[in-house]
């Protein structure tokens, strides 16, 4: 795995052979603005959906390893 | 002709004229897939009863006369990426082997209220990172033209099932090709639609601004048809884009007369098959004789591109494969002390070596200290391969290229050295650094028989150019008609 990590390293340096000086960086490729709607109450995931994949649960909650190590 | 053998826009005909029952063309997939699915491995899910289900409600309306929703009863494959509502969606990981979305994907509700029903979920490159659909922690599935070769990633399922005629058409997710090369592999029509064009929302996220869904299918009619119906803004999304829908089937005319179509010679790379290079130039001329015009274009920043997605793609997907840490829903590791103890060992056993690799690369590439040098530089060097499509679409329509350097490679080729593997992208993977929108069709096959992709690459938002050009290239050329012998 280090090794395959390093080779793709190695690769990725190429980049360093550009000038990017005077270039901006693309985060978006189409124009974009935060997305806003009303702040009203709608129908939302069930409870029990929610819970339904959960690998350990209590009651309505969760449940995970203990959080705080020794 | 065998049901199983027609098209989405043919089977559609039938259905809709009540001159074939959607029960009939259900079994008749069905009847398909379980003569080929133990060889081709394409599925990860097989939904039969509630397929039939359906199939049984429409021919019920059809027998009352009543109006149909127009692909009622139009039997399609879904890749396991796509959140399916009470159906299994693995993402083909262990991580996520029995995880039930409580929620359908917008395309899924959109797909349901058009009528069409689904055979199964396809089988993947895990989490869509892969070329070939060997990072698949479950089954391997094979090309329907060579069943010792790859039919290409990570969409492999869904190409593979289209090509051997056990579905009328599938659904796949496209982040660097994993629509257009499993296309290009598998013989089909696979279309990558501009970023934005269609909702995200219950697509499993790899990465985020590169990601989209699109169809595979037997001709380009029904990439058409299957675009029209999932493509357009969707609240859910704040991604999709609220440009109009146009009516894509009415933009296949057949003329392409004074079209320009674009050559970039960066395109034909150092160790492209011969055969695949000569098989493009043939189809340029095809396209000439139809009234399209040559012109040479360039894509200077082409060989930056591979460099750039193995950057951005798992930067991203690091961010987005943080959520799978065994608490809520996915696999947990059976035996940890603390919570930390839980998240790693869940990961580690959850995770195949392919998605472990990018996180790594990702959560690297965004670090303190390396996030100017490599993640920040590589937004910059995405700039200037958008601005190469920008330049070169001042002068062309669309850019012809080939969709892959070469035919589908032989299983274990390209395993044991990654970096090899994601050379194999470099013809598809700009199209999505640069958001513009890309299919791949059948222009040919080598002397070995495999299927030979042509690429056609559009302006942002004008799939229908690309879609009219795919067609009218298609209908004078005998390759559509082809299938593999199984």
């Amino acid at each position: 795995m280090t090794a395959q990590l390093d080779s793709i390293l190695g690769y990725i340096d190429k980049l360093n052979t550009l000038d990017t000086s005077k270039v901006e960086p693309t985060t978006t490729v189409i124009p974009m603005v935060s997305v806003m709607r009303d702040d009203e109450i709608r129908p939302s995931l069930k409870q029990e959906d929610a819970l339904a994949n959960a690998p350990d649960r209590q009651d309505v909650f969760f449940r995970v390893p203990r959080i705080i190590e020794d | 002709m065998e049901l199983y053998r027609l098209t989405i826009h043919e089977l559609r005909d039938l259905i809709q004229k009540g001159e074939v029952s959607p029960v009939q063309a259900v079994q008749s997939y069905l009847v398909r897939i379980g003569q080929l699915e133990d060889q081709i491995q394409a599925f990860m899910t097989l939904t039969t009863r509630p397929a039939v289900a359906f199939a049984k409600k429409y021919e019920e309306m059809q027998a009352r006369k009543e109006k149909l929703p127009p692909l009622a009863g139009i039997p399609l494959a879904i890749k396991d990426v796509i959140c399916t509502k009470g159906v299994p969606t693995t993402c083909s990981s262990k991580i996520l082997e029995n995880h039930i979305p409580p929620y359908n994907a917008t395309v899924m509700t959109r797909l349901n209220a058009a009528g069409a029903l689904m055979l199964g979920k396809t089988n993947m490159d895990e989490f869509a990172m892969g070329s070939s659909t060997e990072n698949s922690a479950f089954k391997k599935t094979k090309n329907p033209w060579n069943l010792g070769c790859v039919p290409g990633g990570s969409s492999g399922g869904s190409a593979a099932a289209v090509a051997a005629d056990m579905c009328a058409g599938a659904l796949g997710s496209d982040t660097g090709g994993s629509i257009r090369q499993p296309g290009g592999f598998c013989g089909i029509v696979a279309l990558k639609p501009t970023y934005g064009r269609v909702s995200r929302y219950g697509l499993v996220a790899f990465a985020s601004s590169l990601d989209q869904i699109g169809p595979l299918t037997k001709d380009v009619r029904d990439a058409a048809i299957l675009l029209k119906l999932i493509a357009g803004h969707d609240p859910l999304d704040s991604t999709s884009a609220n440009i109009q829908v146009p009516d894509y089937e009415a933009a296949l005319t057949g003329e392409i007369k004074g079209l320009r179509i674009g050559i970039p010679n960066e395109y034909f790379v150092p160790g492209m098959d011969p055969e695949v290079e000569s098989a493009i130039h043939e189809a340029i001329k095809v396209l000439e004789g139809l009234g399209a015009v040559q012109e040479k274009v360039s894509l200077p920043h082409t060989d930056y591109a591979v460099a750039t997605y193995y950057l951005v793609a798992p930067a991203e997907a690091s961010s987005n494969l943080e959520r799978y840490d065994g608490v809520k829903y996915g696999y947990r590791t059976p035996r940890s002390d603390h919570l930390i103890d839980m998240y790693m060992k869940t990961r580690r056993e959850g995770f195949g070596p392919e998605v472990k690799r990018r996180i790594m690369l990702g959560t690297y590439a965004l670090s303190a200290g390396y996030y100017d040098a490599y993640y920040l530089k590589a937004l910059k060097v995405r700039t200037l391969i958008r601005q190469d499509f920008t330049e070169a679409f001042k002068r062309c329509d669309v850019i012809v290229t080939p969709t892959s350097p070469t035919a589908a490679f032989k299983f274990g080729e390209k395993t044991d050295d990654p970096l090899q593997m994601y050379l194999s992208d470099i013809l598809t993977i700009s199209a999505n650094l640069a958001g513009m929108p890309g299919i791949s069709v059948n222009c040919g096959f080598t002397r070995s028989g495999l299927p030979i992709g042509l690429q056609i690459i559009g302006k942002p938002f004008d799939e229908a150019t690309i879609l009219k050009v795919a067609h009218a290239y298609e209908q004078a050329t005998p390759w559509h008609t082809q299938r593999p012998r199984l």
